[in-house]
């Protein structure tokens, strides 16, 4: 655990910072998206961030046996180093349950635990259907039986969900993702391991090929992760064991490269300590949960549906997985056109927070911000500095 | 002895620069306004301004203050305005003496190396884009220059240190060190190519340069990053934002750099890839590869793309007059040895004196009745924001003092596409309650319209009243009783 406490601090300073800003522990949209679906596992969400950090740590303890296995003393700290790992300790997803069944199962191959490596994939199988086509293509690859996530398969052919990258890169604002400095790093891995390609072709492949989908698909980010810590402890392994001329500068580059990832990593700890939802988001949203009769629709961004879901226990009109028909409702300044939708969709709550005033409209008096002002149609029935919330009196 | 007239050559350049700066009583570009404002900001607070009041009416401002600061350091003896005037210039001579021991480096020979900085000295695209505008390349290009040179010599140890001295400023300096780094890469494959045994020193210090300046480049742009995301590098932003792209024609940036070295510089790399081999050279073909393949990807801009390339080819330059001079003693006119000289001469001021004469008169800064203009709008309310096509945003934020819709600087700039579209939209509509929406939507209450533009249909009117006019440009003033009201 050593060498990863640099990795644990920096998330203990995200949920310091959130503590600070007194922010829900769990940040995130799709932490929301998973939460509601799971809310029989994780009461409340403390628990969520106990189960996260003890899944990490369970990480952590995965990757130290790893690395002595395959010779890369660097991979630890390296690992505890990678924005992912704060990803998985605080967010609540499928990630974080994904990440140390995927170490163990690469344990398990290496250690030659077959029964092990079968349960573990056959739990991984059922985490969604990406994960599912990883354990079957690993099975594949091992050379091992790969009917063991048919089942899973089967199910998930029939239901697939598929969530969209936004993004790959923390340090291009993705708010999921990897470190730029890392996969740079990687890159000079994949020049070192490039020796062994025609032995290792099929590893060359399955690499390449989740890099490449995880462009797409978000899931498959926790496997890119794990694919560039190996290739950066491999890349790092053999800076530190080659014979430079200039020394110095070899000493220097090293400690540069300590800190491209470490820079990389305050800077998304820090992101994540004030990344949405708030303190006063979630009040409003309480307070509407006490206020609005069980089973009421509320209209608002699709980036708060899932908020409004966790928090409020009412029904968002819409959500990022569904986002409808609500960007043109929010933008037009059509009184008669927005009380017929309303009245349509049974809406009889509308949620208007300060960064949807900026994002969408460049100013409180355009769109939406400026048609719930008419106090005939709209009651404001709760206000903060960063939410407002109107309800619909109906027509006119 | 060769010293000697490389002193004599950098007091005449910065004497010739002095003069042209000093001509105008402006700036040529809107880029030296900005570095006003900075200046002051730093001389009256000692810190950098990270937030822009006026700037698109207010934004985070991003990148590198160190030019400014060491404008700062200048301003504070100098004032402001002669800082301005005389350091930016002292850099760019700077540049012809790294360009002269490039030459040096290559041809062995003083006199061709001192005639290349010559060539260096009054290349008239960089000449005429460093005088009066106190740009950054001004200090940029020389660095550029200096990092090359330094890493050329780094099997001396004490210029492993300068490199790296170098190295660790320029890539705080600028963001065009990638291009550097760019062009360390394409020059180690020009070597490994060319068959010239990799030099493990280089090696070492390219791999090293490469992560260090990318992540130097993470720091100082960490927000911008952020902000704008993947779209920065490839500008994914409208051509109204670039400079001055339109204007600009390929024979036109032949003039500008000087035919002569840009035609000696392509022989040179051109002889170097077929026959000859030398690292000096490689190292120059390699910049001069890196900028022309992320200019032409659009990674960087065309103007500071050019002015790299054009100091470049006058150290290229030095290697073409050795040969040509080498061949002159084998023909029958080197029986006349002054020939050469007088004709070296005359190619000398025709290439370049004569396109820096021709460029001077456009060094001229805003004109008297656009300063009238600007003096007008510091006398409106102090938060008052003026609408006006982009060109205009910084005079009206440096000299005028007063918030602008919109300006060249589009970094960290909220929604610079709508913004740009409304600006047009606003001076080209013919319906005054669009015109009212539009000022109410930037909560503008002045607009600024120049009068060789197409009149506007709806000022002046109920809503627009004409509050400042002259032969240049026109302010229209908002009535605050003027709103449009949703349906």
């Amino acid at each position: 655990m050593k060498s990863a406490i640099l990795g644990i601090v920096l998330v203990a300073t995200s949920l310091v910072l959130r503590l600070y800003h007194h922010a829900p522990a769990v940040p995130g949209i799709d932490s929301y998206a998973y939460l509601q679906g799971a809310l029989a596992l994780y009461p409340n969400l403390t628990f969520a961030v106990f189960v996260g950090i003890a899944l990490t740590l369970l990480s952590v303890f995965l990757t130290r046996k790893l690395a002595v296995r395959l010779n890369l003393h660097d991979l630890t700290w390296i690992f505890s180093l990678s924005p992912y790992f704060i990803y998985t300790s605080i967010f609540a997803t499928t990630s974080t349950l994904a990440q140390p069944l995927i170490l163990g199962i690469l344990l398990a191959y290496f250690s030659g635990y077959g029964m092990l490596l079968y349960f573990l994939a056959f739990l991984l199988g059922w985490l969604g259907i990406a994960h599912t086509v990883v354990a079957l293509l690993m099975l594949i690859l091992f050379k091992k039986k790969p009917w063991i996530v048919v089942p899973s398969l089967l199910y998930y052919l029939a239901h697939p969900a598929f969530v969209r990258t936004r993004g790959l890169l923390v340090e291009f604002g993705s708010p999921v993702g990897l470190s730029s400095f890392a996969v740079l790093l990687a890159l000079v891995g994949v020049v070192l391991a490039w020796k062994y390609k025609t032995k290792y072709y099929w590893i060359f492949l399955s690499t390449f090929l989740v890099l490449v989908t995880s462009i797409w698909e978000q899931t498959l980010l926790v496997y890119s992760n794990i694919v560039i810590c190996l290739l950066v402890a491999s890349a790092f392994s053999g800076i530190r064991k080659a014979r430079w001329e200039l020394r110095d500068v070899k000493h220097f580059f090293l400690i540069l490269l300590f800190c491209g990832l470490l820079f990389s990593d305050i800077s998304y700890a820090t992101t994540v300590g004030r990344m949405a939802p708030d303190q006063q988001m979630q009040d409003a949203l309480r307070f509407l949960r006490i206020q609005a009769p069980h089973g009421a629709v509320v209209f608002s961004s699709p980036k708060n549906g899932y908020w409004i879901g966790y928090f409020s226990k009412l029904t968002p009109y819409a959500t990022t997985r569904q986002v409808r028909d609500s960007p043109y409702f929010l933008a037009t300044s059509n009184l008669d056109e927005l009380i017929f939708f309303m009245s349509r969709n049974e809406i009889t709550y509308v949620v208007l927070t300060r960064d949807m005033v900026t994002d969408s409209w460049d100013g409180p008096e355009r769109g939406m911000p400026y048609l719930v002002q008419n106090k005939d149609i709209f009651d404001r029935i709760y206000e903060n500095p960063s939410v407002r919330i109107y309800h619909f009196r109906g027509k006119r | 002895m060769g010293r000697k007239w490389l002193i004599l050559l950098a007091v005449l350049v910065l004497f010739a620069r002095l003069f042209a700066a000093y001509s105008n009583p402006g700036f040529s570009s809107p880029e030296a306004y900005v570095h006003a404002r900075h200046i002051d900001y730093i001389l009256a607070t000692g810190k950098p301004m990270t937030h822009d009041t006026l700037s698109w009416s207010g934004k985070d401002v991003a990148g590198s203050v160190l030019y400014e600061y060491l404008l700062a350091a200048g301003a504070f003896f100098l004032g402001t305005y002669h800082a301005l005037k005389i350091i930016p210039n002292l850099f760019a001579t700077a540049g012809l003496i790294i360009v002269y021991f490039l030459g040096l480096a290559i041809t062995k020979k003083e006199t061709i190396a001192l005639a290349g900085a010559a060539f260096a000295g009054f290349m008239p695209y960089f000449f005429l884009h460093t005088v009066n505008n106190a740009s950054a390349a001004s200090l940029g290009v020389p660095l550029f220059l200096f990092l090359a040179y330094a890493l050329l010599r780094a099997h001396d140890h004490r210029w492993v240190v300068i490199y790296l001295a170098i190295l660790f400023f320029t890539s705080f300096y600028s963001p065009m060190i990638l291009l550097f780094v760019f062009a360390l890469a394409v020059y180690l494959a020009l070597v490994l190519t060319g068959n010239l045994a990799a030099d493990r020193i280089e090696l070492e210090l390219v791999f090293f340069s490469i992560f260090f300046s990318i992540w130097a480049q993470f720091i100082v742009y960490k927000n911008v990053l952020f902000f704008h995301g993947w779209g920065i590098f490839f500008q994914h932003i409208p051509d109204a934002f670039l400079a001055n792209l339109s204007h600009v024609s390929l024979l036109g940036i032949f003039y500008d750099m000087g035919v002569v070295p840009l035609i000696a510089g392509i022989a040179v790399v051109y002889h170097y890839f077929l026959k000859k081999k030398d690292r000096t050279v490689y190292l120059l073909t390699g910049v001069l590869l890196a900028i022309t393949l992320t200019v032409w990807l659009r990674l960087a801009p065309l103007v500071d793309g050019i002015l790299y390339m054009s100091q470049v080819f006058s150290s290229l330059f030095a290697e073409w007059l050795r040969s040509f001079q080498k061949w002159f003693t084998h023909t029958r006119a080197a029986r006349y040895p002054y020939l050469f000289t007088t004709s070296l001469t005359l190619l000398f001021l025709l290439t370049t004196i004569h396109p820096i004469v021709a460029g001077l008169p456009e060094l001229s800064g805003p004109r008297q009745e656009y300063l009238e203009a600007m003096d007008f709008l510091k006398t409106t309310p102090q938060d008052s924001i003026v609408a006006a096509p982009l060109d205009d945003g910084i005079y009206i934020a440096s000299i005028a003092q007063r918030a602008n819709v919109l300006d060249s600087d589009i970094l960290l700039a909220p929604s610079p596409e709508e913004r740009l579209s409304d600006i047009k939209r606003l001076v080209s509509t013919h319906i005054e309650t669009e015109a009212v929406e539009l000022m109410d939507k930037y909560h503008a209450e002045y607009l600024l319209i120049h009068d060789d533009q197409t009149p506007l249909a709806y000022a002046p009117g109920k809503c627009f009243t004409n509050a400042f006019s002259n032969t240049l440009v026109t302010v229209y003033h908002k009535s605050t009783l003027c709103r449009v009201r949703p349906r």
